[in-house]
């Protein structure tokens, strides 16, 4: 199958992992230090002052969007809004995370895929009319609310200012480089950190089989996608995914289930996509996709071949 | 027919309707649904018109707001980034429509915070348009009603803004978008706007935090919720919505130009989950509120129009 991404070095870092409480955590930053200066911004100026929201208090500002951000572990945010003089606007949202993976985590679920990438942060993604960066805990959302090349420049500018200000190198998570390496369309990479995530991005099961603490997906040129779920032990792995393939098999929006081996299932959902799915060593496999059981069969051998 | 006799006869047609939700609910179902299920769909990009084309299919406003009415409006007001909030010109036009079927007061409820109404612009189009902005302040308990909830699974009491008991016509006015706790929301999952935040909460589960069985969970709630609650009309904006990132955003935005009608809320949301690619099936929330007997989730037993607006 190819070599695997190469695992990046995290960096080391000494970061408190208090839960979220009303009151900023033990080494939580004043966000608004990373604020620009008035004279950075040209025509635009702040409107109103920032407004502040620490652990739970995410609800009184996003109230049900909150929950995937607290899966991915949330600490505090800062919102500022943003006007220029002919009537365009814009909002800067500085989220601070627990870890740089939960940062990271959080902008691969916000990126799109059809995003342009930036040179901001460890990573950017400009949208048609927002975009989000991510820098050590920091995940940086900015809106416009038109599709004017003024207010991406907008976006761009006060991005830039954030940027300056957060130096904090951090690398992607290790599961990361446990995607398989060829064909991979970079973009597409999404880390998961809990039961929300992955149900968003693929509806395998509405209750948490997995028991997904930390997992990857990446899509495929050829068409498929390619899933890692991570665990403690081989023991769990086995035993999560016993969970996992008799919550696909009693689901009748799936069929044609079959286990192939004590640790490898296929199927096939409404769509007419094969799932093939396989526990090794520590982790889940999935393929899923328009291809045969077959070829999702040799996706997966191939990549138990290439670990060993 | 007089108003006090139209609200009776309504009355009495939504608790026998099996469509219904049932004695405990704060019902304000009109008699105009007991001839079975529809669903009426207006595209165009005049987002009014296309709202008056879609309450046409159905009838008149008349026909769910009596003359004098106080009629409650629940738009979605959560966020103003694109394709989250329902659109003020659609706001606009449920307010002049209530009015020209003689509605007496007009209101929209909210416990959300006047800024998030100014900055979506609804709240200058409900002001413009002679309607009242009735906020409450959320973190005030004493400002909801304990309503038991003997058929809920998982719920067992919502609780609910006391303004909204004076009301006689309840229009629910949401957008549908993503959502990432469950995937969709739409008519049914709106009607937590109504609900008391801190109850809300425990929708996404009792601590706060994810559980294993979170979204079960969250669906499980929003479908017993609507058992205390039955719009009389729902007007969804699937005008512009967010396809990704809901329900806060920003995120990816799908721009169907559609205005979907009717009363039967299980049934409108089973149609918008087709404009997300999906089916009512798919949604947990739409499969619950069907089991509750509190509409049709199967599109092909609905009868479906479309007109281009």
């Amino acid at each position: 199958m190819g070599m695997r991404l190469p695992i990046l070095t995290l960096a080391v870092l000494l970061i408190s992992c208090g839960t979220p409480a009303e009151k900023p955590a033990a080494g939580s930053a004043d966000l608004k230090t990373y604020l620009p200066a008035e004279r950075e911004l040209g025509l635009w100026k702040a409107r109103g002052v920032p407004q502040e929201f620490r652990g739970d208090d995410l609800y009184v500002y996003m109230d049900g969007g909150a929950a995937i951000y607290h899966e991915y572990g949330f600490r505090q945010l800062l919102v500022q809004d943003y006007a220029d003089p002919y009537g365009r606007s814009l909002t800067l949202e500085v989220f601070e995370m627990d870890e740089p993976d939960a940062a990271f985590g959080i902008y691969t679920f916000k990126s799109g895929s059809q995003g342009k990438r930036v040179d901001l942060g460890q990573e950017g993604s400009l949208e048609d009319y927002y975009l989000n960066f991510w820098e050590g805990r920091y995940l940086i959302t900015l809106t416009g609310f038109d599709r004017a090349a003024e207010t991406t420049q907008g976006l761009l500018r006060v991005g830039r200012l954030i940027d300056s200000r957060i130096n904090w190198p951090a690398a992607p998570p290790a599961l990361v480089g446990l995607l398989p390496g060829r064909d991979l369309i970079t973009s597409s990479v999404e880390y998961f950190r809990g039961p929300l995530g992955l149900f968003q991005n693929y509806p395998f099961t509405t209750t948490d089989a997995f028991g997904i603490k930390a997992g990857v997906k990446g899509d495929y040129s050829a068409g498929y996608s390619f899933y890692v779920i991570g665990y403690e032990t081989p023991e769990r792995s086995l035993e999560r995914f016993a969970a996992v393939t008799k919550s696909l098999q009693e689901d009748p929006k799936f069929k044609n289930f079959r286990m192939a081996a004590k640790n490898t299932a296929f199927l096939e959902d409404r769509q007419g996509r094969c799932l093939g799915l396989r526990a090794l060593r520590r982790w889940i496999l999935i393929v899923l996709g328009h291809i045969s059981a077959e070829s999702a069969a040799s996706l997966l051998n191939d990549y138990e071949t290439d670990e060993n | 027919m007089k108003r006090r006799e139209f609200l009776k006869k309504s009355a009495v047609f939504g608790v026998a309707s099996t469509l219904g939700a049932g004695k405990e609910s704060l019902n304000r179902t009109s008699l105009a649904d007991a001839k079975g299920t529809e669903v009426a769909i207006a595209h165009g990009a005049d987002f009014g018109k296309a709202t008056e084309k879609a309450v046409a299919l159905l009838g008149t406003m008349g026909r769910y707001v009596p003359k004098g009415a106080k009629v409650a409006i629940l738009p979605n007001s959560q966020s103003k980034n694109p394709g989250a909030h329902t659109k003020p010109e659609i706001v606009r036009t449920a307010i002049r429509m209530c009015k020209e079927a003689g509605a007496g007061e007009i209101a929209c409820l909210s416990w959300l915070p006047e800024k998030y109404w100014e900055a979506s612009g609804l709240g200058k189009a409900v002001v413009e348009e002679g309607a009242r902005l009735r906020i409450i302040d959320f973190k005030d308990e004493s400002q909801f009603r304990p309503v038991p909830l003997t058929r809920g699974k998982v719920l067992k009491e919502a609780k609910i803004m006391i303004p909204f008991f004076e009301y006689d016509v309840f229009l629910n006015l949401p957008i549908t978008k993503d959502h990432a706790g469950n995937r969709f929301t739409g008519a049914m999952k709106n009607l937590m706007g109504l609900n008391s935040p801190t109850v809300n909460r425990f929708f996404h589960t009792g601590d706060f935090k994810t559980k294993p069985d979170d979204i079960e969970h969250l669906d499980q709630c929003i479908a017993d919720l609507n058992l205390a609650l039955a719009p009389t009309l729902c007007i969804v904006d699937a005008t512009e919505f967010l396809t990704t990132n809901g329900p806060f955003g920003p995120g990816d935005i799908a721009s169907p130009r559609k205005i979907v009608a009717g009363v039967d809320r299980v049934a409108v949301d089973s149609y918008c989950t087709t404009l997300l690619g999906m089916r009512g099936e798919d949604i947990v929330m739409i499969k619950r509120g069907h089991e509750h007997g509190l509409g049709e989730i199967d599109l092909k037993k609905v009868r479906l129009r479309e007109v281009e607006a």
